[in-house]
């Protein structure tokens, strides 16, 4: 656990220093909420108001795609994967502390500033809480599922579109389940089962893909 | 006593059908200060990931010792694998689980780079760098070195800094293993050289 925090505590000291590029999640999200409010003006609000949450639920799958390729990058480049895949007591250490790191950089500012948004732009407080906890569990999935696919890729140059078809099709149950939660609370109808399947999607991928990032890191730096 | 802590036998690594490294036999023990040379290309780096558990062989046996042997191992690739937005001390730190600090300082002070604790690590120089990195080894009680070409691009004055933080290791029953072009002789130390081709 000790180790976890350790490499969570250094990402976050890493991003500090980094400067602008802490804010990008947040960025992407604002742009893409603004253009779509433009593109949409000429709908009824309340439609609009319907749609808001799945904007917001897009635009969280867009950032994490965006910035899988970035999740081990780094440590790839400047020659500090091998040294942390090595020893195999730090390894599942090192690997979940980078998965939680990425989610809390990346997911979690979007996490926290999109209920401010959705009630900003009029959608129902009940609405936004359903979003916000449909957004915590399916991110935090996102993140378990983007590190097995940074770590497949990360020794490509340009993974991007790489990452784009590998990722788009496992994440999106959890786009489905997200806005189906939402959906249903607008229409008044239950959406615990939505939110328990992406818990236990969150769960599934909790528990296998740190040996499967480990494994297609060992595949990436063989 | 026997103390092996490592055999390679027959090792043969294919990849994408072509041969990269052929029948390779080699023992490693405790306190040996082991130079893998040849030329490019000629699989010298695929041996060190051999050696570390990152690449597996397609043939021949490699026999462990002891059964904690890869959690002793510490590879320096050609990169320095620190982090150049970190200080020197942050760097040291966040690889050592926070370990004692005092530990760490001592380290620094050993490695003759006390005066760059707070420095960010990329106002260093290439060989400070490097020497960062092998402050991670020790703090960390790695025994097992595996440092790819470590001379490249170290003035004489940085060789010697390295050779003595080697010979150090050495002495505390460590094992270095290195790679480079040519053969090595040192005065200060006994060093195998393994060609390979």
């Amino acid at each position: 656990m000790n180790g976890i925090i350790n490499i969570i505590n250094r990402e976050l000291r890493l991003v500090r220093r980094s400067g602008y590029e802490a804010f990008m999640p947040l960025i992407y999200l604002v742009i893409i909420l603004i253009s779509f409010n433009i593109a949409v003006g000429y709908i009824s609000t309340n439609i609009i108001k319907t749609i808001i949450p799945l904007m917001i639920w897009l635009s969280c799958l867009l950032v994490c795609v965006m910035n899988i390729e970035s999740m081990f990058k780094e440590d790839y480049d400047d020659g500090s994967l091998e040294m942390s895949i090595t020893s195999e007591s730090n390894q599942l250490d090192f690997i979940l502390g980078k998965i939680l790191a990425h989610w809390i950089i990346t997911s979690l500012p979007i996490v926290i500033f999109s209920p401010g948004l959705a009630i900003l732009l009029g959608v129902s407080h009940g609405a936004t809480s359903v979003l916000l906890t449909s957004l915590f569990i399916g991110t935090l999935a996102m993140s378990f599922i983007g590190g097995v696919i940074g770590g497949l890729t990360v020794s490509l140059k340009r993974s991007k579109i790489l990452v784009s078809i590998i990722s788009l099709p496992l994440y999106i149950p959890i786009l489905i389940f997200g806005t189906s939660a939402v959906n249903n609370y607008n229409a008044n109808l239950g959406y615990d089962t939505e939110l328990i399947l992406l818990t236990l999607i969150l769960l599934i991928f909790l528990i296998i893909s740190p040996y499967l990032c480990l494994k297609s890191l060992k595949i990436s730096l063989d | 006593m026997n103390n092996h802590i490592l055999n390679l036998k027959g090792i043969s690594v294919e990849k994408n059908d072509v041969c990269i490294l052929e029948d390779i036999n080699l023992e490693i023990k405790q306190g040996d200060f082991l130079n893998i040379y040849g030329s490019n290309g000629a699989g010298k780096t695929t041996l060190l990931k051999l050696l570390s558990g990152l690449t597996e062989p397609t043939a021949g046996e490699i026999k462990f010792n002891n059964d904690d042997f890869m959690d002793k191992v510490f590879i320096l690739g050609h990169k320095n694998g620190i982090k150049l937005n970190l200080t020197v001390l942050e760097n040291l730190q966040f690889i050592s689980n926070n370990q004692d600090i005092k530990k760490i300082k001592s380290v620094i002070e050993k490695y003759e780079l006390t005066s760059k604790m707070n420095t960010l690590a990329k106002y260093l120089s290439h060989g400070q760098q490097k020497r960062v990195a092998l402050m991670k080894a020790m703090i960390n009680d790695y025994d097992v070195w595996l440092l790819d070409e470590p001379y490249s691009g170290l003035d004489q004055a940085g060789e010697e800094i390295l050779d003595n933080i080697l010979l150090d290791h050495i002495k505390n029953s460590g094992v270095v293993v290195i790679t480079n072009h040519k053969e090595i002789k040192k005065e200060k130390v006994n060093i195998k050289n393994y060609k390979i081709e």
